[in-house]
């Protein structure tokens, strides 16, 4: 439970704003707003709370108007440190009269005694509404000990955060300081009240919410060699698919990208939610398997797969990874053989994380110039292939050069995206949106919005795999809490044991 | 002199000699106790902190903390505190007698004692605004249960079920402070109105078991968090005993009845010098290790980039520990003088006086890391002490030097901002901020950032939470200054094979001058070996000679390094003399007992 202080400077701004207005007189500067975060010129969702910022120049006042194609214009007074906080009604009743409508906003900033007028700026809101609810993990961008660390879920109409479950219970008492991690959380497309996430370290597992019950499991059997780790669960049917990862990182003593996370080994399996059954999908000696993304419609499973494994290369650095897709029977629960869909490593680069569209137009996915965790190579870029062409190419109207830009996923109604992006410090993710027009072209990326607009400058975790969700979660962490307590259910196997895997070449069974 | 004079000159010696031990005595430590806390006046921090149990003391605490960054004043404050918590106890009991008055002044002392006793704890995941945190709530608490007695004054039953009440909303403020406010009420109408005290005291027990079972489900913390917040959990033993100590001693001295004062007391000073003596007994018990204090005040020199101040300290240390060897070692690398003072040192090392062993390489090795020009594996370090331990403003303070120094202008920016904000650092955030983005303009005014970043080796290596020695070690080839860098760790690291191993790789550095610490081990590898490598370097004949020397007489003491030590104290100094005797990673198992 979190005391909104800025709910109070909010009623402030409020107040201020009912008693302020546009400068008499004011010098027209001809110059661009320099705002944080930088909400000019883009397309915002109907249905966002409030786009709050604060001006960065240095200022003894700001005055904001927004005037909407349809109604009234509304005068906002900056308060504090020149924090323009726009009320969350009159926002409201302006966007939704001014659907597929422009705004305009004139910024006023008083300095020395004088009021400047900077050029205005628009921006033009979408009928395509965002899914109310983002789902994230907060982490510091630690190394090797976990933090603090928790999922979360936010409200994008109301800007407000929740707690799902966070390791600070057992994080500040030394006695039992432990590696304690919460993540890799997902929900069900079709069914977002089915959820799931895991909780590492002693006395966890994966936390599954299914059919109005939790439940802690242990997904990791047969000959699995490692647990489960990065899931995706099938659109309609009660199928997880993992891929389950032998996961290492390497400090560099010199390098910009000071840490890289790597796959030792990584295969495919399918966990079965009714018979609590796990399957293998994809055994391999000579790649390695990872990030699982359904198809819509369920019939595919979109994964990356190594073109060798570290073991023959030696160095991650050579290591790149393709798209592929294997094809999936769900009522034979059999799979197909393996399609390449997008071949990098031929062009020295590396694809990962494919995410197709739930109206199945496009896939997103990131490219970088190796590896599978990009989520710290600033090589990383989103690029998105049209699944009706098959043209691929690279969304630079959002990516930042030289900083990385990855952990994607959709709105339900695919006109919207989110990823989390290094962009502005190199050290802090952070999420953005951006929306796709029916010619797919994606529009200036806007940062997540908060009450308080320095919230992002001042937290010092990082945002980590954002994902939409039509649904709020509906547990409270005392839930989670009592599954964590409670015995565990082991999964059991349903696949041949591999009795032939030497552990070297990155066959299922490491020895 | 009467009683009213008798307790004014008690309560001018509790403040006297609380000022002196904290803002003077103390003085590093309190530095420390704000170095190693972090508070920051933005709504992230505050909904942080103030989720958490008794977040609006510890908010309030933390907030205060930041004030020892200047022990006078913080020490100023903080008895004051000591004494308002004397007056209030003596408020809340029938202060008419002597041995009564003598008693009030227990709690404040104990409260003395467990805020200097903190140690190493600081260093772990240990809120050192504790100090502040345990004055506060014993201060509010008396306070409450002074107001809890008045309202039953002057309501009657009403009056007890609104402070039942109050303790209950405030139970979410100031946690265990809250219901322990009902215990001092029933303490305080023990004697008077025992039916009374017994309703306030099932209120108090009530609360105290209640309460944390449902704010464990609200505020996500392990359980002992929520029922003992703000106190330290038992992990903590020292602190956590010494804080039950003093809650405890609250309630006696309120409750337990005196019957008759002793005459001896009543005369002049007498009670006076019973407080002077109790707050000697504060003394004796107190946290008082030599290392530990030379430890704070090296580590608060580093941090200032006072190299010289840190050698000066490192002077008067005897029985040097890890930390204390490598805060010398950072102030000897960045003036120069690693190779000609690193074995001019003390060579009987301590381990640390604490039982939190797990996180001695935490203290120093960021710190370490960053002046031996490795910045990323120190911020991997001070991540590691971030993450496992809690967030302090020195780490964060490295945390802006290392993006300084790596021309990360954002990141310095964001580092900055959040430094601004504090109450000690925002000057030393102003005095950084020219420098965002300007790296070269960095190293021209603090020239030791600039050969952290010269020095720093142009290739990848991927290496994880290892010791200085093993970093170095770990490259295939060197740049002349890391390779001396390395030398010396090979040899303070006592592996003088791969010390020889690597000199021959890199002879022409040495041709014409070598520093005497390798001049002694090539000379005694030659006597050792008969491979004469003495002609290849510059080895000057005394030094043979004393080489010789030494090994004739150290044979000795090859069993018996204690004594070999102090007999052989005219070679300290040399290599040879560490080489032998020298203990620089001590057994960490052989740990003196918490004092």
């Amino acid at each position: 439970m979190k005391v909104k202080l800025y709910t109070v400077a909010g009623l402030f701004s409020l107040l201020a704003s009912c008693s302020s207005g546009v400068p008499g007189s004011f010098t027209e500067n001809g110059r661009d707003v320099c705002i944080y975060p930088d909400y000019t010129n883009c397309v915002v969702p109907v249905n966002i709370a409030p786009l709050n910022f604060f001006v960065k120049d240095t200022a003894d006042a700001a005055v904001l108007t927004i005037t909407p194609e349809e109604g009234s214009a509304l005068t906002i007074s900056a308060s504090g440190k020149n924090d323009v906080i726009i009320p969350e009604k009159a926002w409201k009743t302006m966007l939704a009269a001014n659907v597929g409508k422009t705004l305009k906003y004139d910024l006023y900033v008083k300095k020395g005694g004088n009021w400047l007028h900077y050029k205005p700026f628009t921006n033009t809101v979408s009928a395509d509404s965002i899914d109310p609810y983002l789902t994230y993990r907060l982490i510091e961008p630690s190394y090797m000990g976990t933090g603090e660390i928790g999922v979360y879920q936010y409200d994008l109409e109301n800007n407000a955060e929740k707690v799902i479950l966070d390791n600070h219970r057992c994080h500040k008492n030394p006695a039992i300081r432990g590696q304690k991690c919460v993540n890799c959380h997902t929900s069900q497309r079709n069914h977002p009240e089915n959820k799931m996430f895991y909780y590492r370290g002693p006395n966890g597992g994966l936390l599954l919410t299914y059919n109005g019950k939790v439940q802690k499991i242990n997904t990791r059997a047969g000959d699995m060699f490692a647990g489960t780790v990065y899931p995706a669960w099938h659109p309609t049917l009660p199928f997880i698919a993992f891929s389950s990862n032998v996961i290492k990182q390497s400090f560099n003593t010199f390098e910009i990208n000071k840490i890289e996370p790597y796959d030792l080994y990584s295969d495919l399996v399918l966990y079965n939610i009714e018979k609590n059954e796990i399957t293998a999908v994809l055994k391999t000696r000579n790649s390695q398997e990872t990030n699982p993304n359904w198809a819509p419609d369920g019939k595919y499973l979109y994964y990356n797969s190594s073109d060798s494994t570290l073991a023959v290369v030696g160095n991650i650095k050579h290591l790149r990874y393709n798209l592929f897709r294997i094809p999936f029977n769900a009522d034979s629960i059999s799979w197909g053989k393996p399609e390449l869909v997008y071949d990098a490593a031929s062009k020295m680069r590396s694809a990962t994380y494919p995410r197709v569209s739930p109206n199945g137009r496009y896939l997103l996915f990131t490219e970088a110039d190796y590896g599978t965790s990009t989520q710290t190579n600033k090589s990383a870029d989103l690029y998105m292939m049209d699944l009706n062409t098959k043209e691929v190419r690279n969304l630079e109207e959002i990516n930042c050069k030289g900083e990385s830009d990855s952990y994607h996923d959709w709105t339900s109604n695919s006109k919207w995206f989110v990823f989390s992006s290094r962009r502005y410090d190199g050290n802090y993710s952070r999420p953005y949106f951006a929306h796709v027009n029916p010619d797919g072209k994606v529009s200036k990326a806007i940062m997540l919005p908060h009450a308080d607009p320095h919230h992002d400058i001042n937290l010092l975790k990082c945002y980590n795999v954002p994902e939409f969700s039509k649904t709020p979660v509906v547990f409270n962490p005392s839930d989670f809490q009592s599954a964590l307590d409670s015995p565990e259910l082991k999964a059991t196997y349903g696949s041949p044991i591999d009795t032939t895997a030497d552990g070297i070449s990155g066959a299922s069974t490491v020895k | 002199m009467s009683f009213k004079q008798t307790r004014w000159i008690c309560e001018a010696v509790l403040f006297i000699f609380a000022f002196l031990f904290l803002g003077v005595f103390n003085a590093e430590y309190l530095y420390a106790l704000q170095a190693q806390n972090l508070f920051l006046a933005n709504s992230v921090f505050a909904n942080e902190t103030l989720a958490q149990s008794a977040g609006v003391l510890v908010y309030v605490s933390k907030f205060l903390n930041q004030f020892l960054h200047y022990p006078l004043l913080g020490a100023c404050f903080m008895s004051a505190g000591l004494v308002g918590i004397e007056r209030l106890v003596a408020r809340l009991t029938t202060c008419d007698c002597y041995c009564r008055l003598l008693s009030v002044f227990v709690p404040s002392l104990l409260v003395l004692l467990a805020q200097t006793s903190a140690g190493y704890a600081i260093y772990d995941n240990f809120d050192t605004s504790f100090a502040v945190s345990l004055e506060v709530g014993l201060l509010l608490s008396l306070g409450l249960a002074n107001a809890f007695r008045l309202l039953y004054a002057k309501l009657g039953t009403k009056g007890l079920a609104v402070s039942t009440v109050l303790a209950i909303v405030l139970y979410f403020a100031i946690g265990i402070f809250s219901p322990f406010s009902l215990l001092v009420a029933s303490a305080s109408l023990f004697a008077s109105d025992r039916k009374t005290a017994l309703h306030f005291l099932l209120g108090g027990v009530a609360l105290l078991l209640l309460l944390p079972m449902l704010a464990t489900s609200m505020v996500q913390e392990d359980y002992l968090f929520t029922l003992l917040g703000p106190l330290p959990v038992p992990y903590f033993k020292p602190l956590f005993m010494l804080a039950m100590l003093t809650l405890v001693s609250v309630v006696m001295a309120i409750a337990v009845p005196i019957f008759r004062d002793l005459e001896l007391m009543q005369k002049t000073f007498v009670t006076p010098a019973c407080v002077l003596a109790l707050c000697g007994l504060t003394f004796y018990f107190s946290f008082r290790d030599a290392n530990y204090r030379t430890e704070l005040e090296m580590k608060h020199c580093v941090e200032d980039m006072d190299f010289d101040g840190a050698l000066k300290v490192a002077e008067t240390v005897k029985r040097p520990t890890r930390p204390i060897a490598a805060y010398r070692y950072i102030a000897l690398e960045a003036k120069g003088r690693l190779s000609t003072d690193l074995f001019n040192f003390p060579v009987r090392y301590d381990t640390i006086n604490s039982p939190y062993t797990d996180i001695t390489d935490l203290i120093f090795q960021p710190d370490l890391m960053l002046y031996s020009s490795q910045p990323n594996i120190s911020l991997l370090w001070g991540m590691e002490s971030w993450t496992n331990t809690k967030r302090t403003v020195s780490d964060l303070k490295r945390f802006t030097l290392t993006s300084l120094i790596q021309g990360e202008a954002e990141l310095s920016r964001k580092y900055i901002n959040q430094l601004k904000q504090t109450v000690g650092y925002s000057k030393w955030a102003e005095d950084f901020e020219p420098y965002v983005g300007k790296q070269q303009e960095l190293f021209n005014a603090y020239p030791v950032l600039g050969n952290v970043y010269r020095h720093q080796l142009p290739m990848v290596n991927s290496i994880g939470i290892f010791d200085l020695p093993k970093v170095m070690s770990s490259y295939s080839q060197l740049d002349p200054v890391n390779m001396e860098r390395r030398l010396l760790l090979h040899l303070y690291s006592k592996n003088t094979n791969a010390f020889i191993s690597d000199l021959q790789t890199v002879a022409g550095m040495y041709r014409e001058k070598m520093p005497m610490c390798m001049q002694e081990i090539v000379a005694l590898y030659a006597m050792n070996t008969k491979i004469n490598l003495i002609k290849y370097f510059p080895i000057k004949r005394d030094v043979a000679e004393r080489v010789a020397g030494f090994v004739k007489a150290a044979e000795f003491y090859a069993k018996d390094h204690e004594n070999g030590a102090e007999q052989l104290k005219q070679y300290q100094g040399s290599y040879l003399y560490f080489l032998l005797f020298g203990n620089p990673y001590p057994n960490a198992n052989n740990l003196k007992s918490n004092k």
